[in-house]
């Protein structure tokens, strides 16, 4: 898991110069990106009150400046997890009534996003940044470019403080998990 | 004759049983054995399926987040099971995420495969809790024909056993019957040899009871054929005794009339002279001469009647050398027709006016016989059946040709025969008295009416003639008595000459 990291580390200034110069390479990152948010979901168990009524939808969150430009809305655009539709709502602050049940922060600054993760830890809230983002540690899941792929990091013991089971398959594809008493 | 066609019939009915219980059991077999491909080939779907199952529960998040890598490396895992052919994995957009087959096979393709109507090909969709995620597909390789037959081979084995043991209990069931034919057919042979043993056994005991009888009559016969003979030279010496007796008398008888004719002439002539003295004599020797006449009948009468004595006995004598077949017969061909035409007169007299005489004559074969003593024979027939009804009655004489045809059974040729039948409506016989009809000096008459030896007479001419006799009575039913000559196959013509 060590080594995973260092190669992580290693890779990342190729990750970010594969992924980041050209425009159109970016709006594909995150075109994946979209459809990788949604796609999260099955593999999370939901604790019971995550819905309040059988078609209430799944909102799927983007906190700062939006990245995704509309492929959120297409990727989601008439699915469904279960019975719940999902909705993208786009917040600029983390707001006690709001009923994300994934949030993806983008903020810019660090501090920004520290505090969105703060205010999100302890709800059954399935936390993603993006791993090149300011100080994106601390969320549950984190998006990182390897060999021209977009991977992702698990942090299990986050996911455990929000009340959340991560699928152990989503938990074998990633790149590293971060456990409760490790790592 | 019921029985051979039953026997042909069961042989005919239960082959077809057994083939039919062969055919069912084929059916059966055939059946099973489909069935059991297709139980086969369904269980091996299911393998098949439940291996797809697991491999998109847990491809789903490969699948999900595009990691061709980790998914090809499910799919190879699965793979490392023989039996499959081909496996892969697509995206829910129909992009391929990974796919492996055998070396030789073909790419699993989901548009061809789902036209596919392969029965070991499955589409499993992958899913992650109630999202599709994508689809997983699997193909078996295909069973080699040497493992399906090993897998139909305990149906194949139990079917063509049955179906040959039902075939040996059918050849066993048919061997059977015909052994059991068989078997009938030689009980009914012997069956049939008993009973012609059994006939031969009663001919052969009636055989002896008639040699006993012949035997009987022979030695019967022979003692009175030696007795008649001695009897009737006797008789002809107290016969002659008799004529010379008689002769002597009438010699004597010439000389007193003699004496007594010229007495009367004395006697006249004495009268007139008055000479009473002698004539008293004369008188008196004419008194006597008057009382030898009278004795002279007397004697005369008893002469007659020791001569009809006599006579009768030499008749009896006569018929006892007959029935001794001591008499030489003078035998010649006659149709018995003409024989009866000719003594129509005398049976007419011989029965009474009570006694209706009817005739069936219609022989045209000639027999060969001696004319006087079947006319003695017929008269005698005739004789008997009127005493047998005192109340009157009907006597049938009836005459016909009678061909005999050949007898495997006995050995008897085939032959022609006349018969003569004597049948009236008397008082008839008991069984035990008609048993004993033909035996001599046997009468059911009073003693002195009857000799005994009028059957038994004509019964020894009639078996000198080549016949044969036989008696059929019922006691108050009347009596039938045939007479059987054999025909006279010599020319009629020289007869006639």
């Amino acid at each position: 898991m060590a080594r995973c990291a260092v190669a992580i580390l290693l890779m990342l200034p190729f990750a970010t110069l594969l992924a980041l110069p050209p425009q159109p390479d970016i709006s594909l990152e995150y075109a994946v990106k979209a459809t990788y948010l949604y796609k999260l979901a099955p593999f999370v168990n939901w604790p019971p009150g995550t819905f309040t009524a059988a078609d209430a939808p799944f909102d799927i969150c983007v906190l700062g400046p939006d990245p995704f430009d509309d492929f959120l809305e297409k990727a989601v655009g008439g699915r469904k997890l279960g019975t719940h539709p999902f909705k993208v709502l786009r917040l600029d602050a983390v707001a006690p009534g709001d009923d994300c049940q994934i949030v993806f922060i983008h903020y810019p600054r660090a501090a920004q996003v520290r505090a969105a993760l703060r205010a999100l830890d302890g709800r059954p809230v399935l936390t993603v940044t993006d791993a090149e983002d300011a100080d994106s540690s601390g969320s549950i899941v984190q998006f990182v470019i390897r060999d021209g792929h977009v991977r992702f990091e698990i942090d299990n013991a986050a996911a455990a403080r929000n009340h959340l089971a991560i699928s152990s398959k989503l938990l074998d594809l990633a790149l590293e998990v971060k456990e409760a008493n490790g790592s | 004759m019921t029985r051979p066609a039953r026997t042909h019939d069961s042989m005919f009915r239960k082959p077809a049983a057994i083939v039919a219980s062969v055919v069912l059991l084929l059916l059966v077999g055939t059946f099973a054995m489909v069935y059991q491909f297709h139980a086969a080939s369904a269980e091996r779907r299911r393998q098949i399926t439940s291996q797809a199952d697991t491999l998109a529960a847990s491809v789903t998040a490969a699948v999900s987040f595009d990691d061709r890598t980790a998914a090809r490396e499910y799919v190879r895992a699965l793979m490392l099971d023989p039996t499959l052919d081909a496996v892969a994995v697509y995206d829910e957009s129909g992009h391929l995420m990974a796919g492996e087959q055998r070396p030789g096979s073909s790419p699993i393709d989901p548009v061809s495969g789902r036209a596919e109507r392969r029965s070991m090909l499955v589409e499993v969709p992958a899913r992650q809790g109630a999202t599709v995620v994508g689809n997983v597909w699997v193909r078996a390789s295909a069973v080699p024909w040497t493992m399906r037959l090993a897998r139909v081979s305990g149906v194949v084995l139990l079917t063509i056993m049955a179906v040959v043991m039902l075939s040996l209990l059918g050849v066993a069931q048919r061997m059977l019957t015909r052994a059991n034919a068989d078997a009938h057919r030689r009980a009914e042979e012997l069956t049939e040899a008993n009973l012609r043993l059994i006939g031969e056994m009663e001919q052969r005991s009636r055989a002896e009871e008639a040699l006993r009888q012949s035997q009987k009559m022979e030695a019967v016969g022979q003692l009175s054929g030696g007795i008649a003979h001695d009897f009737n030279n006797m008789l002809m010496i107290v016969k002659s005794a008799l004529v010379l007796m008689e002769h002597r008398l009438g010699q004597s008888v010439a000389a007193v009339e003699r004496f007594a004719e010229a007495a009367r002439v004395r006697i006249a002539a004495g009268a007139q002279q008055d000479v009473s003295e002698p004539l008293q004599v004369l008188e008196e020797a004419l008194a006597l001469v008057a009382e030898g006449r009278a004795r002279r009948q007397q004697i005369k009468r008893y002469l007659e009647t020791a001569n009809d004595g006599i006579d009768k006995a030499a008749d009896l004598t006569r018929r006892l050398l007959a029935f001794a077949r001591r008499q030489p017969l003078s035998a010649k061909s006659v149709r018995l027709d003409d024989l009866i035409g000719d003594i129509r007169p005398l049976l007419g007299h011989s029965v009474g006016a009570n006694v209706r005489l009817v005739y069936e004559l219609g022989s045209h074969w000639h027999v060969f016989c001696d004319v006087n003593q079947m006319e003695n024979a017929i008269l005698n027939l005739v004789i008997n059946a009127r005493d047998a009804m005192p109340e009157g009655g009907q006597i049938t004489i009836s005459t016909a040709d009678v061909h005999v045809d050949a007898d495997e059974r006995s050995g008897q040729a085939a032959v022609d025969q006349v018969r003569l039948r004597v049948a009236d409506t008397g008082v008839g016989m008991s069984e035990e008295v008609r048993s004993r009809a033909l035996d001599p000096f046997f009468t059911t008459k009073p003693v002195g009416k009857g000799t005994g030896l009028g059957l038994s007479t004509i019964l020894g001419y009639v078996l000198q003639s080549n016949g044969r006799l036989s008696i059929d009575s019922e006691v108050d039913k009347g009596t039938i008595v045939d007479i059987v000559l054999p025909r006279e196959m010599r020319d009629v013509s020289t007869e006639v000459a």
